[in-house]
């Protein structure tokens, strides 16, 4: 294998585990807690502008004749650390008023507009964070400004796959526990999670956070990775993308989520290496169009994703009950559940 | 109006003087609750009580004000004016899950049991685990959760087991017949140890075999000393389970005492027997 296509490889690689890492997130919200978050892709765009903010600093910034707000350069992982904490702070700001007081079924919309304009806002201000052309030359981690090996990129990779495992794990602690199930039951029927008790007000909140604080980690590690960030990587249509990850994959199935990665990575790989029709963006169209069928597709055909979501364990006295125990349990009691 | 008990009775002129010094207090005191929608006064002025240990029945025709009053009672409507008493804690101005987890349980007139979760999940939910219920005790404390939730799914079985759905504890609670899920309910209502529970027209869409089913299992609630408002259209069945009846209409109350006394009233023969 050649240096180039070992290259484009562990960059294929790497894009799989960040739509992994942003499909759990919004997993949780969507599949999980039942939110249907179209500005999702709004809380990568802060990641990415955090870690462009916290790297370049004063010197980046005249360097590449960019303007912002303001810019520290800070030493690496602390940009990426700060990418988290913002995206998730923000999630705390937005999901206050939009949970709280939007009607759920208007939750998406509300969401999708926020993002709009906020990247509406962005483009039209060159002195915030640079309008639409955004940050380019912002450093890598370790090696700077300089040319990154092939060596690198999977070392890279393979950083970026240890934090992958980290997020399944917290993602899977957090499903599989009484949290999980009583976002789940929230999903279900919010008013009876109420008269049990529940405030689901704060346990959306934090599923929204959660999610939030993920998405930003994607895009901090999207602008460590790209060395560039600009409103063209946080558009809206992006957004559609985790969504698809998440509804070819499975709704609520982490394990869908890895699977429905490797399809939208496999799609958009697919169409880079297609011949050239027309100009280059009628390509994109197609892309997005192509990603849109599929996805249609899959709400009308088969809306649980190739990997519906799994009965979940009940633990007891030390014991699993497993799913097969419990497919076992269902296959036994027959016709007789729906006696009456 | 006159009661047998001091603890269990309209008093809609005399609403906080009926209860004797050193009695437990009411399971569920109402005192002068008002609720309007727009121009319609739905409920206007009830007071009334569930002692300890009781199952009163409400029962009144359609548009009475039964399931607003349920709904003024549970915290997922607000009243306009009045009290609602849990105990010796003043929850009208509470929220839902304020109140349930005072002690505050109900079923749902429409089935509202978890449909993607299983049998004994749904119980599960409806457990005293909820303290548990966080991301972070779901991050680090996973073991002393295990071991609370082992406690639990004991319980949970044997509820199961007397709600006669032991066979059912692995399926979705969706998947269940109307009858099961409506046990289902109730199960995972009790699940929480409540103070009070507040049925509401828990016979709704049933078949005549599942409303009998049903009636057993709430007169074995009652015999067991829960606490119980039985909201329900169906007369026979509140009449033949209720220590005391409240009857509604237009919003208020125009009948309460023993189910004799009740249905010998004259406005409710007019409605029930006239009407």
């Amino acid at each position: 294998m050649s240096g180039q296509m070992s290259s484009l490889f562990a960059v294929d690689v790497l894009y799989v585990l960040l739509f992994m890492i942003g499909g759990w997130g919004l997993n949780l919200q969507f599949g999980t807690t039942g939110i249907i978050n179209f500005g999702y892709i709004l809380f990568e765009g802060i990641g990415g502008y955090t870690v462009a903010l916290f790297t370049l600093g004063p010197q980046g910034l005249v360097a590449g004749q960019q303007q912002a707000a303001f810019s520290v350069a800070l030493p690496f992982p602390i940009p990426l650390i700060l990418a988290v904490v913002v995206g998730g702070l923000f999630a705390a700001l937005v999901g206050v008023v939009v949970l709280r007081r939007v009607r759920r079924d208007q939750q998406a919309i509300v969401l999708l507009v926020l993002s709009l304009m906020a990247l509406y806002f962005v483009t039209a201000d060159p002195n915030f964070l640079n309008g639409s052309i955004g940050f380019a030359l912002i450093p890598q981690p370790i090696i700077g400004s300089a040319v990154a090996s092939a060596t690198y990129e999977w070392v890279v990779v393979g950083v970026v796959g240890v934090l992958t495992l980290i997020i399944w794990g917290l993602v899977r602690a957090a499903t599989e526990s009484p949290f999980g199930r009583v976002l789940r039951a929230q999903r279900d029927n919010e008013a009876s999670a109420e008269a049990l008790g529940y405030n689901t007000f704060a346990l959306q909140l934090r599923a929204f956070i959660f999610g939030g604080a993920t998405a930003a980690l994607v895009g901090g590690i999207f602008a460590y990775t790209l060395t560039v960030w600009s409103p063209a990587a946080w558009g809206y249509g992006e957004t559609f993308y985790f969504f698809m990850v998440v509804i070819v994959g499975g709704i609520g199935n982490l394990g869908g989520v890895v699977v429905g990665a490797i399809v939208v990575i496999g799609l958009q790989q697919g169409f880079a290496f297609m011949p050239n029709v027309g100009s280059s963006e009628l390509g994109v169209v197609l892309q997005t169009i192509c990603a849109s069928i599929v996805t249609v597709g899959f709400l009308a055909l088969r809306p649980k994703g190739l990997f519906p979501e799994r009965r979940h364990r009940v633990y007891s006295l030390g014991s699993v009950i497993s799913e097969r125990e419990n497919r076992d349990g269902l296959d036994a009691q027959g016709a007789g559940t729906n006696a009456n | 109006m006159q009661t047998d008990s001091p603890f269990v009775g309209v008093s809609e002129t005399e609403p906080k003087s009926d209860t004797i010094p050193g009695a437990p207090p009411a399971a569920l005191r109402i005192e002068n609750v008002a609720k309007a929608f727009g121009g319609n006064q739905a409920v206007d002025g009830v007071s009334f009580q569930v002692a300890a240990g009781t199952l009163v029945g409400l029962i009144g025709p359609n548009g009475a004000g039964k399931s607003t009053l349920g709904g003024l009672i549970c915290g997922s409507l607000r009243c306009d004016s009045g009290e609602v008493w849990l105990s010796d804690v003043r929850i009208d101005p509470l929220s839902t899950w304020r109140r349930a987890r005072l002690g505050l349980a109900r079923t749902f007139q429409l089935s509202s049991e978890f449909q993607r979760l299983t049998v004994l999940e749904n119980l599960l939910v409806g457990s005293s685990l909820r303290q548990d219920a966080t991301l972070w005790k779901a991050v680090t404390a996973r073991r002393s959760w295990q071991e609370r939730e082992s406690r639990l799914i004991e319980r949970a079985r044997q509820l199961l087991g007397e709600f006669e759905l032991a066979g059912h504890e692995s399926a979705y609670a969706g998947e269940l017949s109307g009858g099961q899920r409506r046990l289902v309910e109730i199960a995972r209502a009790l699940m929480s140890e409540p103070t009070l529970l507040v049925l509401d027209e828990p016979m709704a869409g049933l078949s005549p075999h599942m409303v009998k089913q049903v009636t057993i299992h709430l007169e074995r609630l009652r015999s067991l000393g829960f606490s119980l408002l039985l909201i329900e259209h169906n007369v026979a069945v509140v009449s033949s389970l209720s220590d005391r009846m409240v009857a509604m209409s237009q919003g208020k109350v125009i009948a309460e005492g023993a189910s004799e006394e009740v249905l010998g009233n004259d406005e409710v023969q007019a409605i029930y027997v006239a009407g």
